[in-house]
């Protein structure tokens, strides 16, 4: 089961230049981008191809780590789908080590800004989790000072502190119900 | 087809009961004599052409590009976007479901120079076998089992070299 | 003596401490005290205005997003305000409070010197000024809230508010509403928030202005003005802020407009007793900023606790205290 959303239905996406059209040419251009994937470890295109393309290369990545390289289904589809044979080497000897104990999905999506002008497309960036490169985003901001998370963390705190009170003082009142035969009683 | 017929007059003969309805007039031998015009199906259909809707005029390229793509143009171009936002870090505005773009900029150049590092015969036809790590001026490596590519700079403030620690130090 | 008879003259007594306009009229209100405070406001700011005799220029240096830059700005008269409109329209709607020379400063505060500049706002990783700020302002806002409540048919005596504490979940405004026996319904609680909450349709700025202690007790008649004149760097000034026609003072930096209020409500109101003032009423609110979005839950969460008493000091006057001390009673 792969770890993250993919459409349940294909996106028939129109014919490009060298890859042809239809069922086929989609495919042919997933091959393409499932390449480029494995060999730069961070490409950019347009959103619908690429969001086509992560499926199939979380697909092909989870094979290849789930049952390894001497498993000949596996090695099929992977010279099926990468089409230089270097990457073959990459995803098994690299990648299936990177990712063996991975809990999270194997890629990440990232949506660009729109050029303006331009063609009006939406353009995206999907990169391999863990690669080399710097990160898109360099640091994720610290929200512990954001005044409503100070604001929850202290009534979160007071609400602990009172419930502690409230079970404090029914274990007193306990104590004194088991406490037979005296007529002082004190209060709490 | 049911052609009602135009005036019943009293000097025609009677209709039988079976034909009271001039369905199909060639079988009606009775109404040939009537009826001076012979019509046709097609001709009663075609004489009433004037109940087909029809274009009046030609659509010129300019309205029919737009009705094909200007919806497009409107939606994306023409209509204010309201989800514009400032990037925290550099100030800088970008739509709020993208990354900010200049901040982007920066990753991007420095990823490319470290692409030209590992060299185009790495890069393109012979992916290393081992993870890849770049090694900036003054540092050095610390696994001698990966592959290194050695890049001469100076290692940039916001990349830090280890990647992934989760606890924030700032 | 019967025991309420004993119980009014100590409030009576009590009440000549508490900050009032001295006048000779038999009924004072609101209304005519906040109308003389504004015209001695706004003579006193002509007044330093007027004594600036030759414009200086000073030099700003502006460090952080998302421009690093030198401004050459007039010296006694531009504010950080200005600076930002210089720089981008992102720092104008954004920013609450400013950072000169590390220190907090008011938007709308002139600046006096060559100096760095810094703009915080509330998504900052290190929202604890503008958190303070904001509490601030909320009770200075109370303090507008319940003078302006009651139109001419109690005249509100205000006493002070203690410094901001945010973890405490409220802030708190101590003011003496001459109703002794009144505990009020949510509906009434929504009114007096309504009069805080409508603020934010207008951009109403908080303007700082420092005055000298004896201008100050023009404006109010208080027992605390000398005390708080005495910490001031010369030790004799006070700064007093306007929002709108409402006056008060408060020491440290206030929000820079009203525009950045998105939530503000008006939680409690208990009773307390000061020491020095007599029986008060303390009433406690809860702000929420437009850049922080805040789920009508959560805020709802926020606001039950905020009707909890707060455990901040009761006001007293620290000269008393020192006596009382001295004399070991």
């Amino acid at each position: 089961m792969l770890r993250f959303r993919y459409r349940f239905r294909q996106r028939n996406l129109p014919s490009a230049e060298g890859t042809g059209s239809g069922p086929a040419g989609r495919i042919s251009k997933m091959r393409k981008l499932v390449t480029a994937l494995i060999r730069h470890e961070r490409i950019e295109g347009k959103h619908p191809y690429l969001d086509e393309a992560r499926g199939y290369a979380e697909r092909l990545i989870d094979e290849a780590v789930r049952n390894g390289d001497q498993h000949k289904p596996t090695m099929e589809i992977a010279n099926y789908w990468l089409l230089e044979k270097d990457l073959l080497h990459k995803l098994f000897k690299v990648l299936v080590p990177r990712y063996e104990n991975a809990s999270t999905s194997y890629t990440k999506m990232w949506n660009l800004p729109t050029v303006y002008p331009g063609g009006g497309y939406h353009m995206a960036l999907l990169e391999l989790r863990n690669n080399p490169w710097p990160d898109v985003i360099p640091q994720q901001r610290e929200v512990k000072n954001n005044l409503i998370n100070v604001l929850i963390k202290a009534a979160k705190e007071d609400h602990e502190k009172n419930q502690q009170l409230t079970e404090h003082k029914q274990s007193e009142f306990t104590d004194q119900s088991t406490d037979t035969g005296t007529t002082t009683s004190q209060s709490p | 087809m049911i052609v009602l017929p135009l005036a019943a007059t009293k000097e025609r003969e009677p209709y039988h009961p079976a034909l009271a309805y001039n369905v199909i007039p060639v079988a009606t031998p009775t109404h040939d004599q009537d009826c001076d015009d012979k019509q046709s199906l097609l001709d009663t259909i075609m004489s009433n052409i004037l109940w087909a809707a029809v274009p009046k005029h030609r659509r010129s390229p300019t309205k029919r590009l737009i009705r094909r793509n200007g919806y497009t143009y409107v939606r994306d171009f023409m209509t204010p976007k309201k989800n514009i936002v400032a990037c925290l870090e550099c100030g800088h505005y970008h739509e709020r479901h993208t990354i900010c773009g200049n901040c982007y900029e920066k990753v991007k150049e420095e990823t490319e120079t470290m692409r030209e590092a590992m060299g185009e015969d790495t890069r393109l036809y012979n992916q290393p076998k081992s993870e890849v790590v770049f090694v900036y001026e003054n540092e050095k490596p610390e696994d001698e089992n990966k592959f290194i590519v050695e890049v001469d700079k100076p290692r940039p403030e916001w990349f830090s070299h280890s990647l992934l620690t989760k606890a924030k130090t700032r | 003596m019967p025991h309420n008879v004993i119980h009014m003259n100590a409030g009576r007594l009590a009440s000549r401490l508490v900050r009032r306009f001295c006048t000779q009229a038999k009924s004072l209100s609101n209304s005519e005290v906040t109308k003389k405070r504004n015209d001695l406001f706004t003579k006193e700011k002509a007044r330093q205005i007027a004594n600036i005799s030759r414009l200086e220029k000073i030099q700003v240096q502006h460090i952080g997003p998302p421009e690093e830059c030198t401004l050459l700005m007039n010296k006694g008269l531009s504010t950080p305000f200005n600076c930002a409109m210089h720089i981008q329209e992102l720092l104008v709607t954004r920013s609450v409070v400013a950072l000169v020379n590390g220190q907090p400063w008011d938007m709308h505060k002139p600046l006096v010197e060559d100096c760095e500049l810094q703009f915080l706002h509330f998504k900052d990783e290190d929202a604890k000024i503008p958190n303070e700020v904001l509490w601030r302002t909320g009770s200075y806002i109370l303090g507008y809230v319940l003078e302006n409540a009651f139109k001419d048919n109690f005249y509100v005596e205000l006493c002070s508010f203690p410094k901001p504490d945010v973890r405490s979940g409220s802030f708190v405004y101590d003011a003496d509403l001459k109703t002794q026996h009144w505990q009020p319904s949510p509906t009434e609680l929504n009114c007096l928030s309504a009069i805080g909450f409508k603020l934010q349709c207008y951009d109403i700025k908080f303007e700082p202005l420092e005055v000298d202690a004896s201008v100050a007790l023009t404006m109010f008649k208080s027992a605390q003005i000398p005390e708080i004149a005495a910490t001031s760097a010369t030790g004799n000034t006070i700064t007093v802020y306007r929002m709108g026609t409402h006056i008060d003072i408060t020491r440290g930096p206030l929000i820079a407009s009203t525009n950045l209020i998105y939530r503000y409500s008006v939680t409690a109101i208990h009773d307390i007793e000061s020491p020095d003032y007599g029986p008060l009423k303390r009433v406690q609110g809860i702000i929420m900023p437009q850049q922080l979005p805040i789920h009508y839950w959560t805020y709802e969460f926020l606001s039950e606790r905020a009707t909890k008493l707060n455990p901040a000091p009761v006001p007293s006057l620290k000269s008393k205290q020192k006596l009382a001390a001295e004399n070991g009673s």
